[in-house]
């Protein structure tokens, strides 16, 4: 018994330690996808303004599609040259709708004083190089300088958004929204189903047994009605698919 | 006469059996070859976009006061052979001294165009202008596009070439002419800053 057990606990340790060596060398150590358009990881911008941001990427994405991030890390990972790190990590994120490629993000990494701008393929036209360059030189290299990361931000984020307006058309809806609604509608779909399924099957059996008509196929239609529309307006980021070949440019302040 | 259908039946199966993996092994191959060569295309997208930029460049440089001759030479002379060293843009080179030479070619193209950069530092007039700044912006974006498109032109090459050089895809790819092709090896001195003396 203790053999098996010794056994047993060494393998697991295996498993472990390979699992660990899998996520320690098998991938390069990117950021795990953010739940929101702005994420502060530096924590240098106010939750307000944060929010607000937030908000007006969510909806810039119902009005376009084109999705924007803002992501503000403490510094960048060791082993990663800039612009290295900030275009597999957009790949990664996979931001931007799958057949547009209209992603873009803005990174930032406080302690090392540097910024980016990483364009998807779809909003190179819009969003060029020297676009992004002027939105760095412009409007947050100065704001940055002065320690105002709020200002800064903000106004590059509105300046993105002025370049990128126009090229494309958007649904009313983020791909969150629209994901939301369908894994509900999925899942209602298949409850419905499984109701009736039930109800029948009772409804046969109450014939059986000569009881009266019972409430079996009704009850259901009340688990239908309010379930879906209630996650609807939350402004959470998914990402589509969209691709990343470098374009954008970097700069420091 | 049981034997003879089992043995038949056996063979048959075998048959199928060869048949089904063999097929399965051609779309593979057929699957990464294309994608090699929609990255190759990829890659000669990124660096006809940076030989379209230099014209621009130039004409914006030689309007500077006296910017030093020798540096703009560089880098018309260097476009001038990149322009001849020209590889199919649809399919991805199966010789590496091809891709070699496109691609030494290519590096001295991008350290001329360093260097230029680097010299510009000491034009401030030159580079204040918002003229110069786009395009250094410019310059610096394809720069970046070009090693991001290398760096995935190069594993899907990896991919491919290691399913053409495994068993048991190895046996098909030879019966159906899939043949290993070129990626980018590092140039030397290519990840070394240029050098400026005055």
């Amino acid at each position: 018994m203790s053999h098996s057990s010794r056994f047993l606990r060494f393998f697991a340790g295996l498993v472990f330690a390979c699992a660990l060596a899998h996520s320690a060398f098998g991938q390069e150590s990117l950021p795990p996808k953010p739940d929101r358009y702005f994420s502060d990881r530096a924590g240098v911008v106010d939750l307000e303004t944060a929010n607000r941001l937030n908000h007006e990427l969510a909806d810039f994405e119902r009005e376009t599609s084109d999705q924007l991030l803002v992501a503000i890390f403490q510094k960048i990972p060791d082993g990663f040259e800039r612009d290295d790190f900030t275009v597999k990590t957009a790949h990664a994120w996979s931001v931007g709708r799958r057949d547009r490629n209209n992603g873009a993000i803005l990174f930032i990494f406080v302690n090392d004083r540097q910024v980016r701008i990483e364009v998807g393929y779809g909003l190179e036209p819009v969003l060029t190089d020297a676009t992004c360059s002027l939105i760095i030189r412009r409007e947050i290299a100065p704001a940055f300088r002065q320690g105002d990361y709020a200002r800064g931000v903000d106004s590059a984020v509105h300046a993105m958004m002025q370049a990128c307006r126009g090229e494309y058309h958007g649904t009313g809806r983020t791909l969150a929204d629209s994901s939301l609604h369908g894994i509900s509608s999925w899942m209602v779909g298949t409850f419905v189903g499984i109701l009736l399924l039930l109800g029948w099957v009772t409804r046969r059996r109450s014939y059986g047994y000569g009881r009266s008509y019972d409430t079996g196929g009704t009850w259901f239609i009340g688990g239908d009605s309010g379930s879906s529309s209630s996650s609807s307006s939350s402004d959470s980021f998914s990402g589509g698919g969209g691709d990343f070949g470098g374009g954008g440019s970097g700069g420091s302040w | 006469m049981k034997t003879v259908l089992i043995t038949l039946g056996v063979i048959a199966l075998l048959v199928v059996a060869v048949f089904a993996f063999g097929a399965s092994s051609y779309n593979g191959l057929v699957n990464q070859s294309q994608d090699v060569d929609a990255k190759w295309a990829q890659v000669q997208n990124v660096y006809q976009r940076r030989a379209d930029l230099i014209p621009n460049l130039v004409n914006t440089v030689k309007g500077a006061a006296n910017f030093e001759k020798s540096t703009l030479t560089a880098v018309t002379d260097a476009r001038a052979s990149v322009g001849r060293v020209t590889l199919d843009p649809n399919k991805a080179p199966t010789n590496q001294a091809q891709l070699d030479s496109f691609n030494a070619a290519q590096g001295q193209l991008s350290s001329a165009l360093s260097r230029l950069l680097v010299v510009a530092e000491n034009y401030p007039n030159l580079k204040s202008t918002e003229n110069f700044q786009t395009l250094q912006a410019q310059l610096e974006g394809t720069e970046n596009r070009i090693s991001v498109e290398r760096g995935r032109f190069n594993e899907a090459v990896q991919a491919y070439n290691s399913s053409v050089r495994h068993f048991p895809t190895v046996l098909f790819a030879g019966v159906f002419g899939f043949q290993p092709r070129a990626y980018f090896t590092a140039t030397p001195g290519a990840e070394k800053a240029p050098e400026v003396k005055f």
